[in-house]
């Protein structure tokens, strides 16, 4: 069916998973970074009951760790795994050891990566994340530390001049890159930056680096694959600049995206409590907390809208009704992949709690087994209640072992199922990118708006004025000042508005292309999801069957479990 | 039906191996019906609930067919409730000491103020194999309780039984609580003439069969606390899977009209809304799985019961010895005494005489509990091992089946998804 390998699409997701689900059960958490089959809780379970102490039968005494190689437990073999093939014989040549989770990317196109397949998405880089180390901070005068990492990259794309890069970043840059990247490119879908907010004592934990250190890179490996954000010259600094980045110019410039001096520089006024015309740059740039008067004006011009205009009005305004109508759409989105996300958390949480049970239950099973096999030996070999007993013996611990499987098969299923619904956590944490891009426009109209408004203000001074005059003899010198000047703050509205205008325009095209490829990748990762979906249901129940008709046909021919694979034939 | 263990009057310890009969034939630990076709069928079915609040409880029939030549009718069905059932139980364990009563489900108080449908469901159930395994034994079948139970008309049974009850009345809670303690205390007792405990003078390989059951009732009942809660996690699972399938409809209905991903969303959203066989194999598994590891858990206790019954009667013994032997001591000094009275003397005797009647009593009684236990206990395994491997195999191919239903279903699920994309 799939020309994948279906480990690695199945390990590649569980990768994904790790990260954007947070309270996911353990085994999906540990199925990011290990590989999928290893894990098996039950051998804890297993010795502490003691059970790697006793012989079974005529064994030898094995260690847990050999647990894997002893007859009367099938050990966690592929068989006790959920894969997708349903065929047999594709199952034989599929893996029996399943490589170790790879957090690589799956094989890089060209530079084009506009074109989207069904299912795999190309991406332009590898990346990885790795090796957090502890530096100290420099200049700090009580020894405090950070906690840096390893960005390893792979591209193809012809900017970069070496194809293969390393260096070490701290979470502080992958912030500011993230900041970055939010002023230079207003309007596109930016996948959002892993969370700041840690409490103090958890940074240094262990636990919570290897949680970041995933998170950075699955931030880092979607950022590679949106087509418009790989190729940004932000990310190439990030990923390039050698050493410390704060030590880069360029990088440290775009902090201040949108004042970098280049056109008009109009000198500032004050009129009553308006005190500023806004540069063109500024009129372009994304608005933000340092403007603390252009922010009043706005917010000023957004009431006025609210008030003055009814619905019907302001789309009028609106050249863009179908970005109006998207924003809607998003926000419902959002919601229903919200109770969705959260429906599969349950459902995934509920699985791993069926295949506790079928442990544990299996388990009582084999520890029953075992007592009443010492009975029954002790009762002597020939005695009727000794016979008896010595078949219940043996009738338990073919069930007990059988549901032992079956708990494997489940919690297998499970991680692979998460794997498959990490979809849908992911496009829900996509939604506030969206709806930020959205409204970055909604932001753009408003300093347009805004600027309009002014424009006509002083415009009607200058009317006012010219009026006052015309009836002086002479004219009045002070106003004729205040009225050139007015004209040339008209003038440079103008400007602005004009780019402010463009701006506005720039970014509702920004919105259509991210609406358009987001429906389209959208569509592909849910029918992606839906089908990787069924067919983990398919093959846990198929393997579900064959565990039970084993069982059945172990207890006729009272023949030991092997590690045969009951499929092949 | 499991073959009847061999009847107790022609027992050899190391017997015969007929234990093992017709497996392939529902046990009667199994028995949602009648088991049986043979001189005693009964099946005990439809409960209803009578009255309401606190009074209230709930009727069973009580259907038999039998061609016993000791029953008026050949088919009779009456009307019983918990109560009577719990009145059968009690006397053929008095009757018949030494004989492993099979166990009543238990009394539950507080779900029976309740009494959801599932309860009673349930109760139903186990009542049914209570009766069932009766009358598959050799020696309980035949019982003069039993038969009265079955066929004793309403008056003629109130009277009985409401006669029983009133006798011990007042008397009973005095009379039961000092037996009660008397049978807790008997195993752990040190006689106070010997010294010794009781148990001690019992040959040493029943002692190890004592102490076996008692581990084994453990284990029962963990396995039976297990395979509740696998049972119990199954049902919650097709719940949230059910919800689930609600979220992906919802999240369909997102998709474009008539696009393929949205018909996509569709067919596996009903896959998971409409899936009605679930509900079906969710009860079986409680009623053909976890009823009956809970009724084997509680059949150990009946044999645990059982030994502890020869415990008291091995210590009644031992009293009744010691109590002999004072009596005789007592006559012998009054026979050394020179002018006695004859009164005295003949009273001394006839005490005497009442004490070795009761020891003789206390003999017979333990040696036929003793040789009734040596069949029972084998008799209990056989029985065992046929309703235990019954449920086994039961789960194993129910489970196979229902797992290659759904393996079915999702593979054609597949298909439909990888067609339409």
């Amino acid at each position: 069916m799939d020309s994948e390998n279906p480990f690695d699409m199945a390990t590649e997701a569980v990768g994904d998973a790790a990260g954007a689900v947070k309270d996911l059960g353990g085994a999906a958490k540990e199925a990011a970074t290990t590989a999928v089959v290893d894990v098996d809780p039950l051998s804890d379970k297993l010795a502490e009951s003691g059970m790697s102490d006793v012989p079974f039968g005529s064994e030898d005494t094995p260690s847990v760790e050999a647990m894997a190689s002893y007859d009367e437990l099938a050990p966690p073999s592929y068989e006790d795994t959920v894969t997708f093939d349903a065929a047999p014989a594709e199952e034989e040549t599929s893996l029996a050891d399943p490589e170790p989770v790879k957090e690589a990317e799956p094989e890089m196109q060209g530079a084009d990566a506009t074109e989207v397949k069904t299912s795999e998405r190309s991406s332009n880089f590898e990346i990885t994340v790795s090796d957090p180390m502890k530096q100290p901070e420099k200049d700090s005068l009580i020894g405090s530390t950070f906690v840096s990492y390893k960005i390893e990259s792979r591209t193809t794309l012809p900017e970069y001049k070496r194809k293969e890069l390393v260096v070490r970043r701290r979470f502080k840059e992958f912030v500011a890159l993230a900041d970055r990247l939010r002023k230079s490119h207003r309007g596109y879908f930016i996948p959002p930056r892993p969370d700041k907010n840690v409490v103090e004592g958890k940074l240094h934990s262990t636990e919570f680096i290897e949680v970041r250190r995933v998170a950075l890179q699955k931030y880092l490996q979607k950022l590679g694959k949106h087509p418009v954000l790989s190729r940004s010259r932000e990310l190439q600094l990030f990923l390039e600049w050698e050493g410390d980045i704060s030590s880069c110019g360029e990088w440290k410039e775009m902090e201040n995206a949108g004042w970098k001096a280049g056109l008009t520089n109009l000198p500032k006024q004050l009129m009553g409590n308006e005190s500023s015309i806004p540069t063109t740059d500024e009129a372009v740039s994304k608005r933000d907390g340092t403007n603390l008067i252009r922010g009043f004006k706005e917010f000023k011009q957004k009431f006025k809208n609210k008030t003055n205009m009814d619905d019907k009005a302001k789309l009028d305004m609106d050249p863009h009704e179908d970005l109006v109508e998207e924003k809607q759409k998003v926000k419902d989105l959002q919601v229903v992949l919200a109770e969705a996300s959260s429906e599969a958390e349950f459902m995934i949480k509920r699985m791993e709690k069926v295949a506790d049970a079928f442990g544990d239950f299996g388990l009582s099973a084999i520890k029953t087994s075992k007592f009443e096999e010492e009975e029954g030996n002790r009762d002597g070999k020939y005695s009727e209640s000794g016979e008896h007993i010595r078949e219940i013996s043996a009738h338990l611990k073919s069930t007990g072992t059988q549901c032992v499987r079956m708990s494997r098969l489940v919690r297998s299923a499970t991680e692979n199922t998460a794997a498959q619904l990490s979809h849908i956590h992911d496009y829900l944490g996509l939604m506030p990118a969206a709806l930020t891009a959205l409204r970055e426009r909604d932001q753009a109209t408003l300093t347009y708006q805004t600027l309009c408004n002014e424009m006509t203000n002083k415009q009607q001074q200058v009317a006012k004025l010219e009026a006052k005059s015309a009836g002086k003899l002479g004219g009045d010198k002070g106003k004729t000042r205040k009225v050139h000047e007015l004209q040339l703050d008209i003038e440079a509205l103008e400007k602005a508005k004009k780019a402010a205008h463009e701006e506005c325009e720039r970014i509702a095209e920004r919105n259509k292309e991210e609406v358009a490829r987001f429906v389209v990748e959208k569509k592909a990762d849910m029918a992606t999801m839906l089908l990787g979906f069924a067919k983990v249901q398919a093959a846990l129940w198929q393997r579900t069957a064959d565990v039970w008709k084993a069982a059945a046909g172990e207890e006729e021919q009272d023949e030991e479990i092997t590690t045969e694979n009951p499929l092949a034939d | 039906m499991a073959a009847p263990p061999p009847p107790y009057d022609s027992v050899v310890i190391d017997g015969q191996n007929n234990g093992d009969g017709d497996e392939t034939v529902a046990s009667p630990g199994q028995a949602t019906s009648p088991t049986t076709t043979g001189d005693l069928v009964v099946k005990v079915y439809d409960p209803v609930k009578q009255g309401e609040g606190i009074g209230a409880y709930v009727s069973y029939r009580v259907s038999t067919e039998t061609s016993l030549p000791q029953y008026a009718q050949r088919d009779v069905e009456v009307i019983r409730r918990f109560r009577d059932f719990a009145w059968l139980s009690k006397k053929l364990g008095e009757k018949n000491p030494g004989v492993i009563v099979p166990p009543l489900p238990e009394k539950d108080v507080i779900q029976k103020y309740s009494m959801g449908t599932d309860f009673i469901e349930r109760r139903c159930h186990a009542l049914n194999v209570f009766v069932n395994r009766l009358c598959a034994h050799p020696v309980l079948k035949f019982s003069s309780e039993l038969q009265f139970f079955l066929e004793a008309a309403e008056t003629a049974w109130q009277l009985e039984v409401t006669s029983a009850s009133a006798d011990t009345g007042a008397v009973k809670k005095g009379f039961l609580g000092a037996k009660k303690f008397f049978k807790g205390v008997a195993s752990s007792t040190t006689s106070l003439i010997t010294g010794k405990t009781a148990d001690e003078s019992e040959d040493p390989e029943y002692l190890q069969v004592k102490t076996y059951a008692q581990a084994l009732e453990t284990h029962m009942g963990e396995m039976y606390a297990h395979a509740d809660k696998l049972a119990s996690r199954q049902r919650k699972l097709f719940k949230a899977m059910e919800a689930f399938g609600e979220g992906l409809s919802k999240l369909g209905e997102k998709e474009d009209e008539g696009s393929k991903v949205g018909s996509q969303f569709v067919k596996v959203a009903e896959k998971l809304l409409k899936d009605e066989t679930i509900g079906g194999v969710l009860t079986d598994l409680d009623l053909q799985f976890v009823e009956p590891m809970k009724e084997y858990s509680r059949h150990v206790k009946s044999l645990r019961t059982v030994m502890s019954d020869r415990s008291s009667a091995l210590q009644r013994q031992h009293d009744k010895k010691a109590s002999v032997e004072s009596k005789k001591n007592a006559l012998a000094k009054l026979r050394a005494t020179p002018g006695v009275k004859e009164e005295k003397l003949s009273d001394a005797e006839q005490r005497l005489n009442e004490s070795t009647r009761k020891l003789d009593e206390a003999n017979d009684r333990y040696d036929l509990m003793k040789e009734r236990m040596k069949t029972e206990v084998a008799a209990y395994h056989g029985q065992r091992k046929t309703d235990l491997l019954y449920t086994l195999e039961g789960l194993a191919s129910k489970q196979a089946a229902l797992a290659e239903e759904q393996a079915k279903q999702w593979k054609d699920l597949v298909t439909a998804l990888t067609a339409a994309a």
